[in-house]
Order: structure tokens, then C-alpha cells, then sequence
């Protein structure tokens, strides 16, 4: 371990013995070990850490922007993101509502000294899309994944407004537009599918549909998975208010098939199933076709998200190899969009 | 004998992150080094293929009356599409087609977008 990690192990082990524990208080001797840096870019980081009491073993996650980065002093990183306190209290609610989540263990003071974020225990069970899909040992929960995933977002989709923290974009269809219009244009138009998209999107424009929390990042590789399905919901940076439709297409954007194009959902998993178990829980699911239009609206962002990232190299902000990388996957959301206008329908 | 070229580089320089320096890494650094050495194969199908990608704009500009002197052809188009000066016709969606084939052919030959594009639009690009 480097003296770097050392020190910061020392200020979790402050800020986790400071925390409440209700009547099980932590023993004197308690204290952070195995503190590894998991991935991310250049600034948001994700830790892997165990609290380690006595005899037992908590394992946790960190995820934080350091001191002196961008974003540190709690503004967002992420265009359409949200900055790591509203996301604790978000997961919080979502908790408390039914959504499997992991727990919030601490939110980060600045008294801690370790930056802006979160600390949350480190479930059981695997995120990786490629082993989810391929490995024999998820065979049965593949089967059940896009049945789960329609429950879980049914309840997600219910929580109450009310209950939310504030400082969620929650945006009209119309200004919603406005708002991707807004980005492509600051991105130099670069494209012009994604214009045509935009512009079908507009020609589509639904009537104003229901109002809810949307996870807004619902997909294969932020949903963890073990032998018997769904475990936790995790990446809820891009939460938001909005139409919760938005979601269930999501979860089939193309790009997130990971090469299964016969398993709508996720790759491992059909329309029906996903509607069936939106249905069991909230009492009414989409029809087929108006997810379509959602559909469309995903592989958009998608191309958005790469633009960001792209931005976000040029602007000297992360200069990560991994967001240079992902800015070149632009032209999956062209040929996406593409694929998907064509199709009859609306 | 010619000196070696750019796309001989690059393929020893890729062989060398994949088969020397991946095998000794692991973790985040293993994962780096993948999409390093992938970025190096972008780059050389990018060099072999942009003339193909260019003479695509070259075709529609001259078609549309675009001055490719005052920007990229594609931005230029998405400014029109967004003032609505210009409408989708069977024309233009084809050459969106083409040139969006051929930027993946570039990106991620081996994208699921890309292969079902290839198997419906096949032989050629046009409208259904």
C-alpha cells in the first residue's frame, strides 16, 4: 500500500468510527483494510474497502471526487448528472420505497476531508454484462432478469415525488428536447443522424405521459446479478424526474444487448417479460409500440453521453484513456438510430 | 525498401501492448491496455478507410450545393436538418446509410448495430 492509501485509509477509518451505528458501535480497534482503487475516470473514483470490527467483515464501497478535482465542492461532472449527496439520498429513498439497492453507510462531510461522496456496502454479485450473458452459472437468472427488471423499475417508478431530494432536472417533453438540441449544438453538430433522431423525436412527441423518478441509466452493467437474479440497482448519477417510460426503453437500447439483438432486454431477456413484470407490480404497462419511441430517445443519449465524454478530453477535464476511448463509440448510436427510424411504426 | 508506414506501426505496436504487456497486467491496468490497444486498431482502419469516408461528403456536397471550404460536410448537414431546410428524402437517407457503414467499419466492425445493418440493407444501402 502506498503512503497515499495509507493516509486515506486512516480518514475512512476516522470518518467510518464517527458514524452512527446505532447500539453496535464500533470497538477501538476497528478499521478500513483492503482499500483498492476499483476504476472510473480521471476524477470520479470508486473504492473496494472492508470495515473490519472485531471479528466481522463489512464490505463497502466509496465513491467520491476527491479534493481539488472538478466537481469537489459538489457540482455535478457529468452533463445530466447529479452530484454525490443528492445521489446518497436518492438511493435512500429508493430503499425505503422496495428498490434493492445497496445501503448508504456515510455520506461524506467535509470535516472528513476525503473529497465530495458516499460510502455503501459492496453487495454480492456480479455487473459485468459478458459474464451475466455468458457464464452458465446466471442461466436462471437470465431467465428471470427482464421479468425482475420490470418489477424493480415499477417501484422505482412509484416513489413519491415529495419524498425526493431536491435538485433532480425534472423537465417538460419540450424542454427536455430543447435540452438535447442544446448539447448538439454545443457539440458542434457533429452529426447528422443524430439530428434527424432529435427531429423524429420532435415529430413523435407524445402527449405529456405520467411524471416520475427515472433512474435514467437502467441497463445491463449497472444492474447486479447472482445465481437468482436481480441483487442491487446501482449508477444512479443520472437520476432524474421525467417520464418513466424512459426507462423501459432503456433497458432495450441496442447498445446494451451487448451483441444479443434477440434478447431486447438487457441480452437476456424479451419485451414481454420486462412489461409482464412492470405490470405484476404498478397495474398498467406500455404497449409495445410506445416504447419504440423511447427506444430511439436512448440510442440518442447514448450518442450524447459519448459526445460528453469526448468533451470532457478535449476540455482537459479528464484526460482519462477510457473517456477518449468511449468518445469513438459515437457512431454505435448513429447506426442505432438508424436501424430504429427505419422500422414501421409511428 | 520503403520506410516502415503508419499502419505497420501501429500493428507492431498493438501486437506488442496485446501479446508482450497485457499478459503481465491485470485489473484496471489489463482493461487499459485492451481499449489502448484497440484505439491503436481504430487509428489504422481509420487511415486506411477515410479516404472512402471523404469521398462520401465529397458526392453529397457537390449534390446539395454544400461548399465543403466552409466546414465538415456532416456538420453542415446537421445544421440544415436542424433549421428544417433540408427533408429526409430517399437520397440523403442513403447516403446517411453509407456513411454511417463506413464509420463503423472504422469504429467497431464487430458492433451488432453494424452486422444486422450489413444483413438488411444488403447489397446495397438504399430504401426499403
Amino acid at each position: 500500500m502506498t503512503n497515499k492509501s495509507t493516509d486515506m485509509a486512516e480518514l475512512l477509518t476516522a470518518a467510518l468510527a464517527g458514524s452512527d451505528w446505532g447500539d453496535s458501535p464500533p470497538a477501538k480497534s476497528a478499521g478500513v483494510e483492503g482499500l483498492r482503487r476499483l476504476s472510473g475516470g480521471a476524477n470520479m473514483e470508486t473504492w473496494s474497502l472492508d470495515w473490519v470490527d472485531g471479528g466481522k467483515t463489512l464490505p463497502l464501497i466509496l465513491r467520491r471526487l476527491p479534493l481539488g478535482t472538478a466537481g469537489a465542492s459538489g457540482e455535478a461532472v457529468l452533463v445530466g448528472s447529479i452530484d454525490l449527496p443528492t445521489e446518497a439520498a436518492v438511493i435512500r429513498q429508493a430503499a425505503s420505497c422496495g428498490v434493492s439497492v445497496p445501503r448508504v453507510v456515510l455520506v461524506l462531510q467535509p470535516e472528513h476531508g476525503l473529497g465530495s461522496g458516499y460510502i455503501m456496502t459492496r453487495e454480492r454479485g456480479e455487473a459485468l454484462p459478458f459474464r451475466i450473458l455468458a457464464d452458465a452459472k446466471y442461466a436462471d437468472a437470465r431467465e428471470r432478469l427482464a421479468y425482475q427488471c420490470g418489477e424493480t423499475l415499477a417501484r422505482i417508478h412509484a416513489i413519491p415525488l415529495a419524498a425526493l431530494p431536491p435538485g433532480l432536472r425534472d423537465l417538460s417533453m419540450d424542454r427536455d428536447l430543447d435540452r438535447l438540441q442544446a448539447m448538439l449544438d454545443s457539440y458542434g453538430n457533429a452529426s447528422p443522424v443524430h439530428q434527424l433522431a432529435l427531429n423524429w423525436l420532435r415529430d413523435r412527441q407524445p402527449a405529456e405521459g405520467g411524471r416520475g423518478l427515472v433512474h435514467g441509466d437502467f441497463r445491463n452493467g449497472n444492474l447486479l446479478v447472482d445465481e437468482q437474479g436481480l441483487v442491487a440497482v446501482l449508477d444512479w448519477e443520472l437520476t432524474h424526474i421525467g417520464n418513466p417510460l424512459e426507462d423501459l426503453g432503456y433497458v432495450c437500447g441496442n447498445v446494451w444487448r451487448f451483441g444479443r439483438t434477440d434478447k431486447p432486454v438487457g441480452g437476456f431477456g424479451q419485451y414481454e417479460d420486462l412489461l409482464a413484470g412492470y405490470r405484476a407490480v404498478s397495474g398498467a404497462a406500455p404497449a409495445l409500440e410506445e416504447l419504440r419511441y423511447w427506444e430511439v430517445y436512448c440510442a440518442l443519449n447514448w450518442g450524447l453521453v459519448c459526445l460528453t465524454m469526448i468533451q470532457m478530453y478535449r476540455s482537459g477535464q479528464d484526460r482519462s484513456l477510457e473517456r477518449a476511448a468511449v468518445g469513438r463509440r459515437m457512431s454505435e448510436s448513429e447506426i442505432d438510430l438508424l436501424l430504429l427510424m427505419e422500422e414501421p411504426g409511428p | 525498401m520503403s520506410e516502415t508506414e503508419a499502419g505497420e506501426l501501429l500493428e507492431a505496436t498493438r501486437a506488442f501492448l496485446r501479446d508482450e504487456v497485457l499478459p503481465q497486467l491485470e485489473g484496471f491496468s489489463a482493461y487499459n491496455t485492451r481499449v489502448a490497444a484497440n484505439n491503436l486498431a481504430i487509428v489504422a482502419r481509420e487511415l486506411q478507410l477515410k479516404p472512402e469516408l471523404d469521398r462520401l461528403d465529397l458526392v453529397i456536397a457537390g449534390e446539395l450545393g454544400i461548399d465543403p471550404a466552409k466546414g465538415p460536410v456532416a456538420q453542415q448537414l446537421a445544421r440544415r436538418l436542424r433549421d428544417r431546410e433540408l427533408a429526409l428524402d430517399d437520397r440523403l437517407l442513403e447516403y446517411l446509410k453509407h456513411r454511417t457503414l463506413k464509420l463503423l467499419e472504422i469504429d467497431n466492425p464487430r458492433y451488432s448495430g453494424y452486422l444486422q445493418a450489413c444483413e438488411r440493407w444488403r447489397p446495397e444501402p438504399g430504401v426499403e
